[in-house]
């Protein structure tokens, strides 16, 4: 993870792909709505189980969390905190994948 | 707490008045028994059905911060403590403390495939066997542990400094690279490789075709504050190592310009220092 961005690396062919990035939507601020990825810095990572999928949590006054593919980086699920929630630093995975922990 | 699945939110409540700083899940599968760490104190969780917390017992354990959790396969609890110790608890019982960090705080944990591996501050992963916690085996790197993981013998092991270090029969390996604190500021291009400069106290030199770091060199080791000031930044480092451009010439000369106004010149990229460095300026850069 880096910034906004979710990266799958693949070191034998030192290629990758992203969750997230893009063009922003909003040109005049500069930003990117969180609908679809992030749009403030990644604080924490946690990868299934089975290593077939990936939670991400952000920073921010009303962070977010996504599942997304770890193969593809294709977006699963989008989770949400109320507006004055602090930044979420960490999260976990339930071990047969079916939950997801978060803390702000 | 979230359903993966729907997306719903299944468990929400409020957890100490101090900072948590991890939180993980029991890895039996079935199992919903959460434990968050943090500031002075650490907790479990019963999070469906029951829905209940109590607070880790230290008994005779010297009660300290816990600053990472995690769960192995068994259903035992481990967190490292800001005083360099792996706590092990049983049934939120503390059962034994064992050494981790040999200085500072333990700053990441991960129990796999019967091993516990545990980071420090200072840049070492010891590994445990377990249950016994006897130490097997122990790797230095030159920056803080952010993050491990294993698998059939491969270890990845995430540092502060921007790099993500692949261990495997004892062979270290980098296999990612990134300037890592504030602001990339410097970009030219140096016989066809870029050559990048940023706040985090480095200028790298990148071969764009193979896709790797082909070099780095420190901006400067003195710490200085500029009397003039300095720009806004997220890096924490001081305004003379924090670059803000970079030219390099055919020659293979490369210029830096710092934070606090000064101008370092190298004639070649892997020299150990400047061949000349400018005072002159008055102003911030």
């Amino acid at each position: 993870m880096t910034a906004c961005l979710g990266v799958i690396l693949d070191h034998n062919s030192n290629t990758q792909k992203f969750f997230g990035g893009g063009e922003v939507n909003d040109e005049r601020r500069g930003e990117q709505n969180d609908h679809d990825m992030h749009n403030d810095d990644i604080l924490g990572l946690e990868i299934s189980p089975d290593r077939s999928f990936a939670v991400t949590c952000q920073r921010g006054p009303k962070p977010t969390c996504f599942s997304w593919d770890a193969a593809t980086g294709e977006k699963k699920m989008r989770f949400t905190l109320p507006k004055g929630s602090r930044g979420i630093n960490c999260c976990s995975i339930s071990g047969d994948g079916k939950y997801m922990a978060c803390v702000d | 707490m979230f359903d993966l699945g729907s997306g719903g939110q299944v468990f929400k409540q409020a957890g100490d008045k101090n900072k948590i700083y991890d939180c993980a899940f029991d890895r039996k599968p079935g199992s919903t028994t959460l434990v968050t760490a943090g500031t002075k104190h650490i907790k479990f969780w019963e999070t469906i059905g029951e829905q209940k917390k109590n607070s880790g017992i230290h008994g005779d354990f010297p009660m300290t911060s816990h600053c990472v959790a995690c769960f192995d396969d068994e259903g035992i609890a481990y967190t490292g403590g800001h005083n360099g110790m792996v706590y092990k608890w049983e049934n939120r019982h503390c059962a034994s403390t064992t050494k981790a960090a040999k200085s500072g705080f333990v700053s990441a944990i991960r129990a796999v495939d019967g091993q516990l591996f545990a980071g420090g501050k200072c840049g070492t992963v010891t590994v445990f066997a377990l249950p016994d916690m006897s130490v097997t085996n122990t790797v230095s790197f030159d920056s803080m542990v952010r993050a491990i993981d294993h698998q059939n013998g491969n270890m990845l092991v995430g540092l502060r400094n921007g790099s993500i270090m692949h261990v495997s029969g004892g062979a270290n390996k980098e296999i990612m690279a990134s300037h890592h604190d504030g602001e990339v500021w410097g970009l030219d291009t140096l016989k066809g490789k870029v050559c990048t400069s940023g706040d985090d106290n480095q200028v790298i030199v990148w071969d764009v075709e193979k896709r790797v770091k082909e070099s780095s060199m420190i901006v400067s080791n003195e710490k200085r504050q500029s009397k003039a000031g300095r720009a806004s930044t997220l890096s924490h480092k001081a305004a003379s190592q924090c670059s803000r451009a970079v030219v390099c010439r055919d020659n293979g000369v490369v210029v830096v310009a710092a934070n606090d106004g000064r101008v370092h010149v190298w004639d070649d990229v892997k020299a150990s220092a400047p061949v000349a460095t400018l005072t002159e300026s008055d102003e911030w850069i």
